[in-house]
């Protein structure tokens, strides 16, 4: 009788760990409309490309950075890269041509949007950073530091849609709203 | 000290003189536009402003943005508005301008020729999150007996919720997700009785934001009256095709019947109640028989000219009672007169026992056996 009350007694926690766990990852979802930005992206996509003088090199997609990442790292992950391209790709990035900029612009202004939903998270404290999460962060952050400024920059900015797809693929909405 | 005073007034006079005019060459008198608002409704984004109007001129005005990253991180950095970097009227359209749910400033400015007028900043920057939503134009129709929506087309942010149930107590209301607008959607397939009734809102993802529901739209189908008449006439036919078969069946019974196997009641003259030789007075074995016409498998006859005598017919026919015979014989005492035969065919005719009848008179004596058509 004891045995099979403590054996309960844990399957009962266990699943309500699991729960609050599932729960308080799927709350820390952007819902922002990723199909007007990879249309926003697609648009300055070859002009952006063009420019890059380092075909070899990348900074976002390495295999191991991205596809390794785990669920539970993602939101500290997307957290991160959010602000690497705010902070950096869209300030050292010079562009003077008005279409260009306008949609930069808008991916930019939706990033912080994308933040800022985030920054609820982490306020709850279901925005976990793990040393993984932490190192591919570094990593990404050292490939933007081998090249020098504005080719990083434009580099960076022609891989948004690696970044973009992988951010559709780990912030998929598994209930409707 | 008179020197002095006039100097300093000099110097005054000059002050005032020159350098109002070298301030005004600057700034050219072009008032900025005033009064910056935004009006948005369904996420459709319109600037507005007082428009600075000049006697026998056109004002041009040009609308420059800025969104949060932009002053946050890059503050000196405005974009010109895609639609109105050089438009007329005192107002404009910065929906593609407006792409993110963050908080937007805007500034315009008139510009006349080669002069432009200081920039007018909007007081308070716009988020596109505090647009009006009003509830959705819905038209409902039937097609035949399906139920069919047509909701106002809002653009691409836009999905609809339809709630619609059957006006019935204890019915539970059903709700489908419309993801385009324009276009007519089918619901569900009603049934008559009572009335389908539809409401609907819009949904925008983008701002986590949905309209109020619209009015209730009830529609029916008539069903009722028409299957209940034609359930009437159905029974109503059943029933006179099942009165009317039967009957019409048992009148061709007796019509066929007629037709081909007639019950036919021998005349009581014709009757044979005695033997056949009492009725046949053969006393005149002598007189003619003029003309017999005998056509009968059973007697083998010879035809016109001579034909069997009286006996020879009796006695013939009392042993053949089951042949048809059709003989009209006719007798006429001193005259002989050729006889009418009627015939019939063996197959049609149906047995009659045969009958002669001599009358003893002079008169002419007709004598007709039996036949059928």
């Amino acid at each position: 009788m004891k045995a099979q009350g403590v054996a309960l007694w844990l399957l009962g926690t266990a699943l309500v760990l699991c729960s609050m766990y599932t729960h308080g990852f799927r709350r820390c979802l952007t819902s922002v409309d990723m199909h007007h930005l990879e249309e926003c992206f697609q648009e300055i996509k070859r002009a952006v490309q063009t420019k890059d003088i380092f075909p070899n090199i990348t900074i976002l997609s390495t295999v191991e950075t991205l596809r390794s990442v785990k669920p539970m790292d993602v939101c500290c992950v997307t957290k991160n890269l959010l602000e690497f391209y705010m902070d950096r790709v869209f300030k050292d990035h010079q562009e003077l041509k008005p279409q260009i900029l306008r949609r930069i612009s808008s991916i930019a202004n939706s990033f912080l949007y994308m933040q800022k939903t985030l920054q609820q998270c982490q306020v709850q404290r279901r925005c976990h950073c793990s040393e993984e999460a932490t190192n591919a962060t570094r990593m990404v952050h050292d490939n933007y530091d081998q090249l020098e400024v504005p080719s990083a920059a434009t580099k960076s900015l022609g891989e948004l849609d690696v970044f973009l797809a992988w951010i559709e693929k780990n912030h998929q909405e598994t209930s409707p709203a | 000290m008179v020197l002095k005073g006039i100097r300093t007034s000099l110097i005054m006079w000059l002050s005032h003189t020159l350098i109002p005019c070298l301030l005004t060459d600057g700034v050219a008198a072009l008032p900025a536009p005033q009064n910056l608002s935004v009006h948005s409704t369904n996420m459709k984004h319109l600037l507005m402003w007082s428009p600075v109007v000049l006697p026998e001129e056109t004002v041009y005005y040009s609308v420059e943005y800025q969104g949060e990253y932009e002053s946050l991180y890059t503050s000196d950095i405005w974009i010109p508005s895609k639609w109105c970097s050089r438009t007329e009227g005192p107002e404009c359209d910065v929906t593609d301008d407006i792409t993110a749910t963050v908080p937007y400033s805007l500034r315009v400015r008139a510009i006349l020729g080669s002069q432009t007028s200081a920039w007018s900043i909007l007081e308070q920057p716009f988020n596109r999150n505090s647009t009006i939503l009003t509830p959705p134009g819905m038209e409902i129709s039937k097609d035949g007996f399906h139920l069919v929506i047509e909701l106002e087309d809002l653009g691409p942010q836009f999905q609809f919720l339809v709630a619609y149930w059957r006006r019935e107590p204890d019915t539970k209301e059903h709700a489908k997700v419309v993801r385009k607008g324009g276009i007519p959607v089918h619901l569900e397939t009603m049934e008559p009785g009572a009335p389908y009734c539809v409401k609907a809102q819009a949904l925008v993802k983008a701002i986590g934001r949905h309209s109020a529901f619209s009015q209730t739209k009830c529609v029916e189908v008539q069903g009722e009256a028409l299957p209940l008449v034609l359930a009437l006439f159905a029974f109503f036919g059943f029933m006179l095709i099942l009165v009317v078969v039967p009957l019409s069946v048992w009148k061709m019974g007796q019509l066929l019947q007629y037709s081909c196997c007639p019950m036919v009641v021998l005349p009581d003259t014709l009757k044979i109640t005695n033997s056949p030789q009492k009725l046949i007075s053969c006393r005149r074995e002598e007189v003619d028989v003029c003309a017999t016409a005998m056509l009968s498998s059973g007697l083998g006859s010879s035809g016109l000219g001579k034909g069997p005598t009286c006996q020879e017919l009796t006695a013939w026919s009392a042993g053949h009672r089951t042949h048809e015979i059709v003989i009209v014989a006719h007798w006429h005492w001193g005259n002989c007169r050729r006889g009418v035969a009627q015939a019939a065919s063996a197959a049609s005719v149906k047995m009659f026992p045969v009958a002669c009848a001599v009358v003893d008179s002079e008169a002419s004596l007709e004598t007709s056996l039996a036949f059928l058509s």
